[in-house]
């Protein structure tokens, strides 16, 4: 063999022997204590967004689907807009952490033709990581409850997983060695509705905003690599026969700066817009345990506004 | 096309397969494709700039001719005229916009209102490099130290060899220049060692310089200094001290290791810096490719340390001004230069700026108590002054500075969180293996290693770089000089 091909076939010698003696046994190792976890997540908001997007391929179509974060999991009203609108409806909210790119491929996958996709749009615009927007650790979390989900993991999230893979592992570790269910009063997959909107802070007086989220302050529009890939999903979806929209999130007046809001919230997607940012500003009090988070009982201020842009943008000729 | 991409994974295999697959023996077919292959790596961060770094290699190129003239008048008029195509093409793509905003804030001062047209188009990468690339070729044929070169395909390879195009190491001509005349033998133990100091080019990158870049952008980006403490400002101008260097040494690691899989050599870039016991001694182990360039080039043609003291420390400031400069269109950039000057003067002045050439503590393992404290307060040093470098005006590195001061008892609870951060056990740890390593080229210099304890440290540097890699990659600092 010429030498600089020999040098070749040491490296993937080298390779192969550190897939075999290292990656092979470590993935064996981190593949059983998450299994061994997983009776102690059931319940948890991970499994819930599972039961979301079973929701979505349950319900039948036609049907509206509102996509996004957790800002749409609390503020859409899936029975207020079904009324407005007459369509059957699913709150889709995920969690923002798991990023715009896991969002919109697991939604995409569950969408049918004539469904009608609200993209909820965030404030922060899911984190705004300019280079990865499927990086949090919140979406490996989901995958470690919901493991069936592993197919639909992306080459980015694979090349991913190595950053976030030991601090899930120990997190169920702990869990499985303590015997402990995962256990939250708001965030728990029993109080999502039959159509997915969040239950569990019916009734109950608003709590501290969590400082973490208190000190995200957003001041950039969408990222570019965002608008990239959501567009490319977004035509899919148009050319699978979905209708898409985008639609602005409810948020608190103090949260939401509102000179710069229109810079904050501009986005170049193809898809119809509805309404306007400023319209979903609401009043602090109005909200639950962050500024984006409505209160159960205020959901109504936002479903109305979202409700009736819906209903005329179907109701207008194409 | 970053190093630190899948594409540039596959570039380096077809480009590598392609290179031996033609052989030694045709080296101009091999230069070829060195050239084609710098191209297209250049074209993938923006094609449109691919014309000037053509055309700044064709001037180039012709001017080395005209300056080879025999009539001395006449070399030395195109040897400007050289000197004002480069540094023309430079004062358009890089300082334009700078002089023109400074001369509106000028003329504002005196009430009246300017506003020049500024150009929009961005900057080419690695226009620096590339630019002194060239200028390097020209005056050393006009000093005599490189013949005019008649094959353009030879002297293109020279200047945009794709390793070194945008980040350097900035290449002299009588250095590189006679690699791509003759045939390149394929040596296996110089490529095996390409290949530790590629991967420990990506170690220093990916996981110390890119997890410092976590906490040193938040910190800066943090609008209230005075609210942070103290602690925590110094430890992001710490970390951005740590990140520069793996950001830009590591760069150059992965440029040598990847030339010497070619069969090539390029110069060294950086000589374990943190272990310099004076400023002097930091810029002969820092960037050397471009502090070699200055003293070269402008430096001992300004007359160097021939005529006296004052004249010698006249010559540093001015190199010190320049490279500043060279760095970027700012303030902060001069000032940083400048200041460093300043440090240098009064070494010059005592005559211990040639002191510290040695090997620090050269034999043993740890170093001497006195040492251990020259390292540090040049290491304080170079990173106050670093302040300067990262901020991205002068008030912002005021405000820094003074806030690093002003606030020393806010947030003591920093020194022990920062001290046993991840980006601050990686950075320990190359300096580790670099103290280790001081008397070789690179820190992962390790061919004398018994085979199972090497693989076992090629194993644990790769598992670091698999599980503690930043999502967030971010683009090499020099590449926007």
């Amino acid at each position: 063999m010429q030498a600089p091909f020999k040098l070749l076939w040491l490296v993937m010698r080298f390779i192969g022997l550190f897939i075999l003696v290292f990656l092979l046994p470590y993935a064996a190792v981190v593949a059983y204590i998450n299994w061994k976890a997983l009776p102690f997540n059931q319940g948890n908001y991970y499994t819930a967004i599972a039961h979301k997007l079973h929701m979505m391929d349950t319900v039948p179509s036609p049907k509206i689907v509102c996509i996004g974060g957790s800002a749409s999991a609390f503020s859409v009203d899936a029975g207020q807009l079904r009324d407005s609108t007459g369509f059957k409806v699913v709150n889709a909210g995920m969690s923002a952490g798991m990023g715009y790119r896991s969002i919109l491929t697991l939604a995409a996958d569950h969408l049918k033709p004539g469904d009608i996709a609200v993209f909820v749009l965030e404030h922060g615009f899911y984190f705004n990581r300019q280079n990865q927007g499927n990086g949090d650790k919140t979406f490996y979390e989901f995958l470690a409850t919901n493991p069936w989900y592993l197919k639909q993991v992306t080459l980015d999230q694979w090349i991913n997983m190595p950053a976030f893979v030991n601090e899930v592992t120990y997190a169920n570790y702990k869990r499985w060695k303590a015997g402990k269910v995962h256990g939250d009063k708001i965030y728990r997959s029993k109080d999502i509705s039959n159509y997915g909107d969040m239950e569990s802070h019916k009734g109950q007086k608003p709590t501290k905003v969590i400082p973490a989220v208190k000190r995200m302050k957003y001041r950039k529009p969408m990222s570019p690599v965002f608008e990239e890939y959501a567009n490319r999903i977004f035509d899919d979806l148009q050319k699978r026969g979905v209708k898409v929209f985008v639609a602005y999130p409810a948020a608190s007046a103090t949260y939401a700066w509102k000179p710069t809001l229109d810079k904050t919230m501009s986005a170049n997607l193809d898809a119809v817009k509805l309404g306007n940012p400023h319209e979903v500003i609401f009043d602090d009090t109005m909200f639950f345990d962050t500024d984006y988070h409505m209160r159960y009982e205020y959901r109504s201020s936002y479903n109305a506004i979202l409700g009736h842009h819906l209903k005329n943008a179907l109701n207008a000729k194409p | 096309m970053l190093f630190n991409s899948a594409a540039f994974a596959v570039f380096l295999l077809a480009v590598y397969l392609l290179y031996w697959s033609i052989g030694s023996k045709q080296f101009r077919l091999q230069n070829v494709l060195i050239v084609l292959a710098s191209y297209v790596f250049y074209s993938w961060w923006d094609w449109r700039f691919l014309g000037l770094l053509i055309l700044s290699t064709l001037l180039d190129f012709t001017y080395g001719f005209w300056v080879a003239s025999p009539d001395r008048r006449k070399a030395r008029l195109f040897l400007w005229l050289s000197i004002i195509n480069n540094f023309g093409i430079l004062a358009l793509f890089k300082y334009y916009n700078f002089f023109a905003s400074e001369f509106a804030t000028f003329m504002a001062s005196f009430g009246w209102e300017v506003h020049p047209y500024l150009l929009t188009w961005g900057l080419p990468v690695g226009i620096s490099f590339y630019t002194f690339h060239g200028m390097s070729y020209v005056f050393d044929i006009y000093n005599g130290r490189q013949k005019p070169i008649g094959n353009f395909v030879h002297y293109a390879a020279f200047v945009c060899y794709f390793p070194l195009l945008v980040a350097g190491p900035i290449e002299r001509a009588n250095h590189l220049l006679p690699q791509f005349l003759k045939p390149r033998v394929f040596d296996m133990e110089l490529a095996k060692d390409g290949l530790r100091q590629m991967l420990w080019g990506f170690f220093k990158k990916l996981v110390m310089a890119d997890g410092c870049a976590i906490v040193v952008d938040r910190i800066y980006q943090h609008g209230d200094y005075s609210e942070l403490g103290s602690m925590n400002l110094l430890f992001a101008a710490v970390f951005f001290t740590f990140q520069i260097y793996g950001d830009f040494s590591g760069y150059s690691d992965i440029a040598m290791g990847c030339s010497k899989l070619f069969g090539i050599q390029i110069l060294r870039n950086f000589n374990y810096p943190f272990f310099s016991r004076n400023i002097a001694e930091f810029w002969r182990r820092w960037h050397l490719s471009l502090s070699s360039w200055f003293r070269d080039y402008l430096y001992y043609p300004l007359g160097g340390s021939q005529n006296g003291k004052w004249i010698a420390i006249r010559n540093t400031l001015l190199v010190f001004f320049v490279s500043g400069f060279w760095h970027g269109a700012n303030w902060t950039f001069i000032i940083w230069g400048i200041l460093h000057g300043l440090l240098f003067a009064p070494l010059i002045f005592t005559g211990a700026n040639r002191k510290f050439t040695d090997v620090p503590d050269q034999g043993k393992v740890f170093p001497s108590i006195g040492n251990i404290g020259r390292m540090l307060l040049t290491f304080i040093l170079v990173t106050l002054l670093f302040v300067l470098f990262r901020a991205e005006s002068m008030p912002q590195a005021g405000t820094f500075l003074q806030a690093m001061i002003s606030t020393p008892g806010k947030n003591p609870g920093a020194l022990l969180l920062w001290l046993t951060s991840t980006p601050m056990i990686f950075a320990l740890i190359v300096l580790a293996f670099e103290w280790v390593a001081r008397e070789k080229v690179h820190g992962l210099d390790i061919a004398g290693m018994p085979a199972f304890r090497r693989r076992l440290i090629y194993m644990s540097i790769l598992a670091c770089i698999i599980f503690f890699k930043q999502l967030e990659s971010q683009e090499f600092i020099y590449f926007q000089f």
